[in-house]
Formats: structure tokens, C-alpha cells, sequence
């Protein structure tokens, strides 16, 4: 352990050590201090909006206490297995690719104690933004039942933070039977695999609880819907730790603390299981993961995939090849594209992201705004839309928020290069701009095409996911622009810095500014009367051209944030 | 070819290069000298366009960097101390990637490329990726991506840092005909061989400031008079600013 407590000291060291530098300048300072009040900002934020929510669902919508944690636990599932897979991306680069493993690695530490090092350092990487968040939420809940002061420290520290960690080590253990896999299969197949049992999972969850099913059966008993219809519940759920998390709450509301912690004891259980088993496991397969990685990295049978297709002297992405633009925006495009798709930390995120979008447009596909409620009709729309505007804002994040950050240490070519700043910056920012723009409008077009929504709404939420996708790229970029950095070249470590998080919160500020905005006139909508086909609504055309005119601001001072990033010293 | 003009660059209170005033003639192999810090490195990205100075002025071939940054870039060619190259791209594409960000045809960047591959002998290692690549082949590569646009102008800082011998005396060549052919060179090195055996003239740069400059007249004498008296000046001179520092306290 002394080795361990030696490297978190100099750990700490480089932490006071950079914080002082920024203390020590004024501007920095401001910065810092408005990151901070931002933070708390947000925080209170999403405390509001829980309770809001809370009391939203359960008062005006009226679907009753059972309902209402059946749906927390669905939406802690789907939590739980992006926990999993986005921490399967993070330690793969914290564990694996990151220099400081290269570096001690060499040292005399045992594997081991470097295995659990960096594991730690992987779940602990976006965790305090987790715990932010998921405190607002709970506190938000706490308060809205009216819970004694104890809900709140047990709430988060035995079931909000195990569950969250348990989805982690889950990753974890993930990862190192992936690398494992690969070494033997071949790491496209494996892929193939993994991404097969996520979306068995994710389908089988889905199958097995049956949300509608569940609405219908329990609707039987209005109006008592607070009571345990737990005899509803398929057996596979007394399986699942998300399962667990909201009887645990569900039974502290009803004041049945016996119940609530069985539940909370599951969960420990399951985190204590899972950290042993990622020990014994780690210590077992750490080093010769990391030696199949190296050999993975020098046979690069992705690469190579990658390479047949896209650098033969036929593709288009071949440098050799004449292409129909000038010489600088060819090579710019062609370089762009050859790192993001040689990069698997680049591709193996997208393809998640994709795969998520996948299961999402299958789920809403078919699902139709069956009740009469003009109101609940608003509120499934919108949640729709929202929704579609937060997969957007995750995908602007993660991909656009680092492209300029992403040139790190080989920026010296581009700006010792005879190239103007601002093209330099529209092609680099265009390609991101229509591929989000493409998935804006897939989105849009597979989750809106139920009958019952009206042909306006279908009409403007083309128009608007529009608006949206500008104005969340140029904010993004925007953001990444702000506080770019060329130290840094793993993408995900860019994506999930501070300046990532405080982008995130305005996103959410954002999306929450859309609730506002169209709540009023999408019931006005749904109350009309369904002869009333008018394609275009005054209120929603100007709503549209606000939204837009915004976009197209954001857009402008994102550009120019961009030009002064790129005209920084370098 | 290369003017400077009372250029000055400040990082805070620092001041990383004081009132630089320094004249390349076209044809000129010019060799920046100093210890660690000194503020070779600064200069060099001021005339890169990698910094801007804090006041004065940069000309390349009459063109004001500052003003006309993309014509000035141009006539520029420029190796880094580190050359990072982007790593997820082969040799041969880093190579198509930087002759493109200077406008060169296709067909003639082809057949500038295939020169370079043979001038600085890479192989086969040309369609491996960058990342591959040792410290001396990554330099070899961006030395050949500077060449590229047969530039008017090289910049190089620390040309022979981590190469092999048959590499730097590769290098050390290709410059020495580039200078010959016209173009104006200016190096940074801490090397005193190099600059003895390369360089038409030098000057040393201490705490941001020119400490001495020589002509190609002296620059000869001490190259042919065998006694290592460059490496003796240098020494000497650090030690007399040593003195005129703890004089100044």
C-alpha cells in the first residue's frame, strides 16, 4: 500500500500545484470561481426540477407511487448500462492507453496495486458530477415525501453511490473480459458481441416489464394506485440493482424501513461482490490485458479494416486521389476523418452512441399517444422531443466540444501553415454540424411519425430539431473553444473535463428553456379540435424564428471564440 | 529575408525575448546559440506564427507576419525542437496532408513526396502510422514535410536532437544545399558543433537578449582555427553575464 499512498501524495501535489497556478492569476481565478457558482447553480437547479417533476407526475398526471418507481427504476436501468458502457470507454483509456500507465508500468509497482490504482481513478473520473446530480435528484425526491433528515445520508451514500460504483466495476470487469476476448477472437467480433448482449439486455428488459402492459394492469385499481402492486412484477426484476434502488425508495416513503434497507443491502452486497470479484479478477488479468492491448495496438485489425476501405487508391478518403475541393480543404477533410476513424476511443463511442439511438428509435417507433388527455398527449410529446434534444447535446458534447482541443501537440503544422483561421475553423466544424444535423432529423423523423401527432407539430419539430442541432453544436464548440486545451488528446478525458460539465449545464438549461417554451402552444395543439388542419401556428412560427435567430447567434460568437482559441499563443 | 524589428515577447512579467533586431539575407545559414531558456525557442515561434510578439515587428521577405500571416506563412518552412506529428495518419499521408495545406498540385506534390522519400531514405516506413515511429524518423518526416513547398525560408529549431548519425548527417546536408540554392535558414541550436560547422553566421541569445553576434568573417576564423574556440567563447560569455548579473544584485 505505501507505493500506492506514495503515487496518490504526488498525485495530490500535481493537484495543489495546479490549482495554485490558476489561483495565482486573476482571470483564472474569476474563472474558476464562475465554474463553481455554476455548478451550485445547476445544482439547485436540478433539485428544483426534481421536485417539480416529482410533483408533476404524481399530482397533475395522478399515475399513483407504484407507477411512479416502476418508471425511476426503468430510467435507473438504462442508467445503470450507460454507467457500464460509457466507463468501459473511460477505463479502457485511463487503465490502458494513458501515458502514465506507459510510465509506471516500468517502475517496480506490482501490477496489482496499479490495477487498482487506475480502476479507482476511472470510477472516481466523472463521479463527483454523478454525486452533484444525483443529490439534487434525491434531495428533490426527500423533500417533495416529506422524508426525515436520515433518507438523505442513506439515500446517497448506500444506495445512490454503490449502485453507481456497481455499475462501474461492472465495466470494468467488462473491459478486461473484452481484451481478453480480443486476443482470442479477434476484437471485432467481440464488439459485435458485447454490443449484442447490451442490446439483448436492453430488449429483453423491455420485454420482460412491458411498461404499457404494466399502465393497463395497474390502471385496474384507480384511484388506488399508491398501493405495492408488486405481485405484478416479472421474477427477472428481483434480479436487478436498479430494481432494488427504487423499492428501497419506494418502501422509505411508505415508512416501511425494514424493506427499504433489504433493499439498500442488496445493493451493498452486490458492490461489495462486485469490487472483491474486480480485485481477484484484475490481479489475475491486468498485466496480460495490457500486454494484449499493446499487441491489439501493432496488429490494428480495425485500423486495417478501416484502411482497406477508406485508403485504397479508389476511396475517396485516399490522399493521393484528386478530390473536388482546393487542395487545403481536401487534405483538412481527408486528415479529420483518417483520425477519428483510426481512433477507437473516437469510433468504439460513436458506435455506443449509435447503438443507443438504435434502441431508442426502435422503443418510440411504435409507440402512440393512445390516451385522450390533450395534456398527457403534450407531455409524451414533449418528452420525445426533449429527449431527441438531449441525445443531441450528448453526441455535440462528446464529438464537437474536443475537435479543437483534439489537435494538441501536432497543431504546430496547421499554425505555422499558410491556412486562414477561419476556414481552418468551418472545415472543421461543418462535417460535425451535418452529421449531427443528420442524426437531428433520423431522430426526428422515426420518433414523431405516430398518427395521432398532429401534422403541424410533426411540421415545426422538423423545423426546430433544425435550430436545436445548431444551436447545441455552436454552443458545444462554443465551450470547447473557450477552454481549449492542447495538452490533452484523449477525447474522453477533453469531453468530461470541467469546462465540458459547466457546457453540459447550459445545455440543460437549454433543453429546459424548450420545455418552457413549447408547453403552452403543443397543448394548445392537442386541446384543438382534429378538423382543425392548419399547417402553420403563429406562435409557433415565431417560437421557431427565436429559436433560430438564437442558433445563428450562438453560432456567431462560437466562431469567434474559435478564431481567438485558435490565434491563442501556442 | 528574415527582419526583426524591435521584437519583444512578454509571457506576464517575464520577458522571454527583449528588443531582438536581427537581419537573414536570403542564401544565409544563420545559427541562434544559447543555454536552456534563453529564448531561442520563443523567437522561432514568433516568426512562426506560433506566437505573437508582444511589440515590434517580423518580416519575411518584406511581408509583415503579423499583418499578412498567410502570405508571409507561405514562404516558410518550419521544423519544430518536437516534432509531434498527428499520429493517427501514415507517413506518406502526413506528407500529402502538409503539401496540401500549402496549395500544391496534386501531381507535383506526388512527385515532391516521392523526392523527399528518397532524399531522407524512409521506406517502407512511409505507409506505417506516425505513431509508430522513432524520434529520428518522426523528425526526418517533418523536415520533408517543410521541404515540400521548397519554401524561401527554413526555421528550424533544434534540427539534430535525437537523430541517428546517418540521419543528422542526412539532415545535415539537405539544409546546407537548401542555403546553397538560396533559401534563408535559421536555426536554433544548442548544439556548438552544428552551428561551427553549418552556420554562415550566429548570434547567442541569453535571458532574452543578443549577447553577441558574429560576422561571417569572425564565424570563419573561429571555424578554421581547430581549438574548439567557439565552444570556449560560449562558455566565457555565460560565465561574463554570470558576473554582470551578480554585479547588478
Amino acid at each position: 500500500m505505501h507505493q500506492i499512498f506514495h503515487i496518490i501524495k504526488y498525485k495530490l501535489l500535481i493537484f495543489i500545484n495546479y490549482n495554485r497556478i490558476i489561483f495565482s492569476n486573476r482571470q483564472n481565478l474569476i474563472r474558476s470561481l464562475l465554474a463553481s457558482l455554476i455548478f451550485i447553480a445547476f445544482g439547485i437547479g436540478t433539485f428544483i426540477f426534481s421536485y417539480n417533476t416529482i410533483h408533476f407526475v404524481i399530482d397533475e398526471i395522478k399515475i399513483g407511487t407504484f407507477l411512479f418507481h416502476r418508471f425511476s427504476s426503468i430510467l435507473l436501468f438504462v442508467l445503470f448500462l450507460s454507467i457500464s458502457a460509457g466507463n468501459i470507454v473511460v477505463a479502457y483509456s485511463v487503465m490502458f492507453k494513458s501515458d502514465e500507465v506507459y510510465y509506471l508500468i516500468t517502475r517496480p509497482i506490482e501490477f496489482e496495486r496499479l490495477f487498482l490504482l487506475k480502476m479507482t481513478e476511472s470510477i472516481l473520473y466523472s463521479s463527483p458530477t454523478f454525486l452533484l446530480f444525483g443529490s439534487a435528484i434525491l434531495i428533490g425526491y426527500g423533500i417533495y415525501f416529506k422524508l426525515s433528515w436520515f433518507f438523505y445520508p442513506f439515500t446517497i451514500l448506500f444506495l445512490f453511490l454503490p449502485f453507481v460504483f456497481t455499475s462501474a466495476f461492472l465495466g470494468v470487469l467488462i473491459l478486461l473480459v473484452i481484451i481478453q476476448l480480443a486476443g482470442k477472437i479477434g476484437i471485432r467480433w467481440t464488439i459485435f458481441s458485447v454490443v449484442m448482449i447490451y442490446l439483448g439486455s436492453l430488449i429483453g428488459f423491455f420485454k420482460t416489464i412491458n411498461p404499457k402492459d404494466l399502465v393497463n394492469e395497474v390502471m385496474k385499481y384507480y384511484p388506488h394506485l399508491d398501493f405495492n402492486f408488486s405481485f405484478l412484477d416479472p421474477d427477472l426484476l428481483m434480479f436487478l440493482p436498479n430494481h432494488w434502488f427504487s423499492e428501497s425508495l419506494f418502501w422509505f416513503t411508505k415508512s416501511d424501513f425494514a424493506f427499504s434497507f433489504k433493499y439498500a443491502l442488496l445493493i451493498n452486497l452486490s458492490f461489495v461482490f462486485l469490487l472483491i470479484v474486480s480485485i481477484l479478477i484484475g490481479n489475475k488479468l491486468y498485466y496480460r490485458s495490457f500486454l494484449i492491448s499493446l499487441d491489439l495496438k501493432s496488429t490494428k485489425e480495425i485500423r486495417k479494416s478501416f484502411q482497406k476501405i477508406f485508403s485504397t487508391s479508389t476511396s475517396v478518403f485516399d490522399f493521393g486521389r484528386k478530390s473536388i475541393f482546393d487542395a487545403q480543404t481536401e487534405v483538412l477533410l481527408k486528415k479529420e476523418f483518417h483520425q477519428f476513424f483510426r481512433d477507437p476511443s473516437q469510433w468504439l463511442h460513436l458506435g455506443v452512441i449509435t447503438f443507443l439511438i438504435l434502441i431508442f428509435i426502435m422503443s418510440i417507433a411504435k409507440v402512440d399517444l393512445i390516451t385522450t388527455l390533450p395534456f398527457l398527449k403534450t407531455v409524451t410529446y414533449l418528452s420525445v422531443f426533449i429527449f431527441n434534444s438531449f441525445l443531441i447535446s450528448s453526441i455535440t458534447l462528446r464529438f464537437i466540444y474536443p475537435v479543437i482541443s483534439l489537435e494538441a501537440y501536432s497543431f504546430w503544422k496547421i499554425k505555422s501553415s499558410p491556412l486562414h483561421p477561419k476556414k481552418f475553423l468551418m472545415i472543421k466544424i461543418i462535417p460535425y454540424f451535418l452529421f449531427t444535423l443528420l442524426i437531428a432529423e433520423v431522430l426526428n423523423l422515426f420518433s414523431h411519425q405516430t398518427t395521432s401527432i398532429p401534422f403541424t407539430l410533426k411540421f415545426y419539430s422538423f423545423i426546430n430539431i433544425f435550430n436545436v442541432a445548431l444551436t447545441l453544436s455552436s454552443l458545444n464548440f462554443w465551450f470547447g473553444s473557450y477552454f481549449v486545451t492542447f495538452n490533452e488528446k484523449n477525447p474522453v478525458k477533453i469531453a468530461s473535463s470541467q469546462g465540458a460539465t459547466i457546457a453540459f449545464l447550459f445545455n440543460i438549461i437549454y433543453l429546459v428553456i424548450l420545455v418552457v417554451l413549447f408547453l403552452n402552444p403543443v397543448n394548445k395543439i392537442f386541446s384543438q379540435n382534429s378538423g382543425d388542419n392548419k399547417i402553420t401556428n403563429p406562435e409557433l412560427t415565431f417560437i421557431s424564428l427565436t429559436l433560430l435567430l438564437t442558433g445563428i447567434l450562438v453560432n456567431y460568437f462560437s466562431f469567434r471564440s474559435g478564431i481567438k482559441a485558435i490565434k491563442k499563443d501556442y | 529575408m528574415i527582419k526583426f524589428q524591435n521584437a519583444t515577447k512578454k509571457f506576464g512579467e517575464l520577458t522571454a525575448v527583449n528588443n531582438l533586431n536581427l537581419e537573414i539575407k536570403s542564401g544565409e545559414f544563420f545559427g541562434f546559440l544559447g543555454p536552456n531558456g534563453a529564448g531561442k525557442t520563443t523567437t522561432i515561434k514568433m516568426i512562426t506564427g506560433l506566437y505573437s510578439p508582444t511589440s515590434g515587428k517580423i518580416f519575411i521577405n518584406g511581408i509583415d507576419i503579423q499583418k499578412n500571416p498567410v502570405e508571409a506563412k507561405m514562404l516558410i518552412g518550419y521544423v519544430p525542437d518536437e516534432p509531434f506529428l498527428y499520429d493517427k495518419l501514415t507517413g506518406i499521408e502526413y506528407l500529402y496532408f502538409s503539401g496540401g495545406l500549402y496549395n500544391l498540385d496534386k501531381s507535383t506534390l506526388k512527385n515532391r513526396i516521392d523526392e523527399m522519400i528518397e532524399l531522407f531514405e524512409l521506406g517502407n516506413w512511409i505507409y506505417k502510422l506516425t505513431e509508430e515511429f522513432s524520434r529520428g524518423m518522426r523528425q526526418r518526416i517533418a523536415i520533408a514535410s517543410a521541404l515540400l513547398h521548397n519554401p524561401k525560408v527554413i526555421v528550424i529549431d533544434e534540427p539534430i536532437v535525437g537523430l541517428d548519425p546517418v540521419s543528422a548527417n542526412i539532415v545535415k546536408k539537405i539544409l546546407r544545399q537548401k542555403a546553397n540554392e538560396g533559401s534563408a535558414i535559421f536555426m536554433s541550436t544548442h548544439l556548438l558543433s552544428i552551428a561551427e560547422e553549418l552556420c554562415d553566421r550566429i548570434a547567442i541569445i541569453k535571458d532574452g537578449n543578443i549577447i553577441f553576434e558574429s560576422d561571417s568573417k569572425m564565424l570563419k576564423e573561429i571555424k578554421y582555427s581547430n581549438d574548439k574556440r567557439l565552444e570556449s567563447l560560449f562558455i566565457e560569455l555565460m560565465k561574463e553575464e554570470k558576473k554582470e548579473l551578480e554585479k547588478r544584485e
